[in-house]
């Protein structure tokens, strides 16, 4: 115990002061890990949306794989199925464009700008949720456009999706591993353009699964609406709590 | 840039440890990290470093300790040192490993003496 105050710390020997070059000193073992608050609302967040019956999903992708036209299109083809519980949370360092373009489907959406922040954390969409005043509804959470950062943020999503372009390179999973070590689902979008790209799916996969041999894919093109339905079919099973991640 | 986030959890967790302990000067900041914790140690060097300019604690040393990664193959239980997240067991070529330490991000301990405030 520490002679001082009678703190709770450990006194240290002369040896290891004489190390640290401090002539009286004690050492406070703190132990705690770094993410611990971030995690600590998180697992808040799960918990009172869970309770409100919305069911979290964390959009996460490099800048301009078309996570926000791809929700345009999901809104649109959810909506022709008959489920219109949707709400949508916007990350984006500056703008309010995204959620503009969101609104215009038909939903809410909230903007949060992180300005000099590069991703999302779970206090930001915290507030965003309390903003949005929504219930019994999908909850998109389309996080700022960075495959490094936002990997180590749980915000409380139920689950989180990566989403990659063919345009992007196939071995984008390996240069940017733990984005794809921490998804449940992988989104491989713009097929479109797979005839005038040097992108091979299976080599893109096989990849990804080097890295998470869980993930479970999907294959759109959100401007022709190839892999919509799929998609779409497999968000209503897992809110409807019929599919697990 | 996540470096410079994480750098503004530690010097509030600095500083919630200081007022509960309520004694001494600050000498060092000792953190535990992960060598595939995808922290990077520069940038989180000078991250922290920066933040502590703009509290009582400028200047105190940081000493970071890092942990090698040790992974487990989930196919036939070796135990090997992992380069990276994908990187395939030598013993049988599976890539159905688990980490079981190099991922830490901790504030360890704080170095503070005594008698002056």
């Amino acid at each position: 115990m520490c002679t001082t105050c009678g703190c709770g710390s450990h006194e240290m020997s002369h040896e290891e002061m004489h190390r640290r070059g401090i002539a009286h000193g004690h050492e406070i073992t703190v132990e705690q890990d770094i993410l611990s608050e971030n995690n600590r609302v998180a697992r808040q967040n799960r918990t009172r949306w869970g309770a409100a019956g919305c069911v979290a999903i964390n959009m996460v992708s490099s800048p301009g794989s078309g996570k926000t036209t791809l929700l345009e299109r999901t809104i649109g083809r959810l909506g022709e199925m008959g489920f219109r519980h949707v709400a949508v949370i916007e990350g984006d360092q500056q703008t309010e464009n995204d959620a503009a373009r969101i609104r215009r489907s038909g939903v809410p959406a909230v903007q949060i700008n992180t300005h000099n922040g590069c991703h999302l954390d779970a206090r930001m969409v915290a507030s965003a949720f309390d903003e949005l005043q929504v219930k019994d509804s999908l909850l998109f959470i389309e996080n700022v456009g960075n495959l490094v950062c936002p990997a180590m943020f749980d915000l409380g999503e139920s689950l989180r999706v990566v989403l990659l372009s063919v345009t992007e390179g196939d071995d984008k999973p390996l240069k940017y591993p733990y984005m794809f070590a921490g998804a449940d689902v992988c989104v491989i979008n713009k097929v479109d353009l797979l005839p005038y790209v040097d992108s091979d799916l299976a080599r893109l996969k096989g990849n990804a699964l080097k890295v998470n041999r869980h993930l479970r894919f999907f294959e759109t093109s959100s401007t022709r609406g190839t892999g919509i339905d799929a998609w779409c079919g497999y968000l209503l099973s897992f809110f409807g709590g019929e599919e697990v991640r | 840039m996540h470096e410079l986030s994480l750098a503004c959890s530690v010097v509030e967790l600095v500083e919630r440890e200081m007022r509960r302990h309520g004694c001494g000067r600050l000498c060092a900041i000792e953190m535990t990290v992960g060598g595939l914790s995808g922290i990077d140690d520069d940038a989180f060097s000078y991250s922290l470093r920066m933040v502590l300019e703009r509290t009582p604690f400028a200047g105190v040393r940081v000493e970071i300790h890092r942990v090698d990664p040790a992974a487990r193959c989930d196919d036939c239980g070796e135990t090997f040192r992992p380069a990276s997240l994908y990187t395939p067991c030598p013993r049988c070529g599976s890539y159905a490993a688990r980490l079981v330490s190099g991922q830490e991000f901790r504030l360890s301990s704080l170095i503070v003496e005594e008698g002056k405030e």
